[in-house]
């Protein structure tokens, strides 16, 4: 039983999978992908002037499917953390069960033999 | 009994050398996830072509990777287990095809969700998509076969036998894009992308890294959770086959 998991770690991965996503949703809603420095610094060929309209180079109409993935991909996360700190929790009502189960018979065996 | 006397009421053991270790995965975890949402997001220079969807591609990258390395460490771990007959091994197969379900399921979300952004469509029948979706049934088949077969050592032979199917799958969806014609883009990470130039700028190459260590971080951290998880309801199971 040396492998049982402190609770803390489950609640700490669920915490984690929380603050990550509600971050992530302030920074899609609000909209700073486009904050990004260095657009296309990087990327665009000297030679060509990248002719398209201004909502395409913001990719402000593909925001949301980022968002999508996002939401999607922490909500997975944080639903397996869930379920597993669920599980958990179950184990170790199991696991209170047993010890009173094992303390009842300990005390109830010797009154047994005595009489 | 004498195993239970070593659980405390709140069902926490006393392994503090392992309890520090775990804290620091996490913690590490946290760390590296915060700085990768500043690259993504305001870091990495925003792909000419694709726009801003593009950056679906640092969580869809890593997301694949993970989910096609969890059944060749299921697979492994499958046949030590099979080899030695020790339970951690199984514990650690069942655990990794678990975590695998969710690592498939969001290759397959994320592609589907990018595909739609970008190409406008949602679902087509080429190589790559169709293999990862055989990977996800295979994923889903083992934890069917474990579920339903008999608990011990058949049900872990049985799924033995379908996590080797999963191992062979795996290399085939790295390779699809070079075997046949599809519509996935080409390789451009590990160890046959061609042409790494490709990728684009340094700093999307690096975001990439970045976010792939994150995330394996995320999954090791995950993994070590279920896979103590798992041999805890192991030894919770052997505690009643004695009782009975």
């Amino acid at each position: 039983m040396r492998f049982i998991v402190r609770p803390l770690s489950i609640f700490g991965l669920a915490a984690l999978a929380a603050v990550v996503t509600m971050a992530a949703m302030s920074i899609l809603i609000a909209g700073p992908v486009q904050g990004a420095d260095s657009v296309w610094e990087d990327l665009v060929p000297q030679a060509s002037p990248a002719p398209q309209a201004d909502d395409d180079l913001n990719g402000e109409s593909e925001l949301p499917w980022l968002f999508a993935v996002f939401f999607i991909t922490w909500a997975a996360f944080f639903a397996y953390v869930f379920v597993m700190s669920r599980r958990q929790r179950e184990m170790r009502r199991e696991i209170d069960a047993l010890s009173r189960a094992l303390a009842d018979r300990e005390t109830s065996v010797p009154t047994t033999e005595g009489t | 009994m004498v195993e239970l006397t070593k659980v405390s009421a709140d069902g926490v053991s006393d392994d503090s050398g392992s309890w520090m270790w775990r804290q620091g995965l996490l913690y590490a975890s946290a760390a590296l996830m915060g700085v990768t949402l500043y690259a993504v997001f305001f870091w990495v220079p925003t792909e000419l072509n694709l726009g801003v969807s593009q950056r679906i591609f640092y969580f869809h990258v890593p997301l694949g990777w993970l989910g096609m390395l969890s059944m060749v460490i299921v697979a492994v771990a499958a046949i030590a287990y099979l080899v030695t007959g020790k339970e951690k091994w199984d514990a650690l197969a069942y655990s990794t095809a678990e975590l695998g379900v969710v690592f498939a399921s969001l290759i397959l979300v994320t592609g589907v969700i990018w595909g739609r952004g970008d190409l406008g469509w949602w679902w087509t029948w080429d190589a790559k998509l169709t293999t990862t979706l055989i990977l996800w049934f295979i994923y889903v088949s083992y934890l069917m076969v474990r579920a339903y077969a008999p608990k011990g050592s058949q049900g872990a032979r049985f799924g033995a036998v379908v996590a080797l199917f999963g191992a062979i799958d795996a290399p085939i969806i790295y390779m699809a894009t070079v075997w046949w014609r599809t519509a996935h883009p080409e390789l451009n990470t590990g160890p046959l992308a061609e042409d790494l130039d490709a990728i684009g700028s340094g700093r999307i190459y690096a975001t990439l890294l970045l976010s792939t260590v994150t995330f394996t971080v995320l999954y090791v951290n995950l993994l070590v959770e279920r896979f103590s998880l798992r041999r805890a309801e192991g030894s919770l199971d052997e505690i009643y086959r004695k009782a009975a």
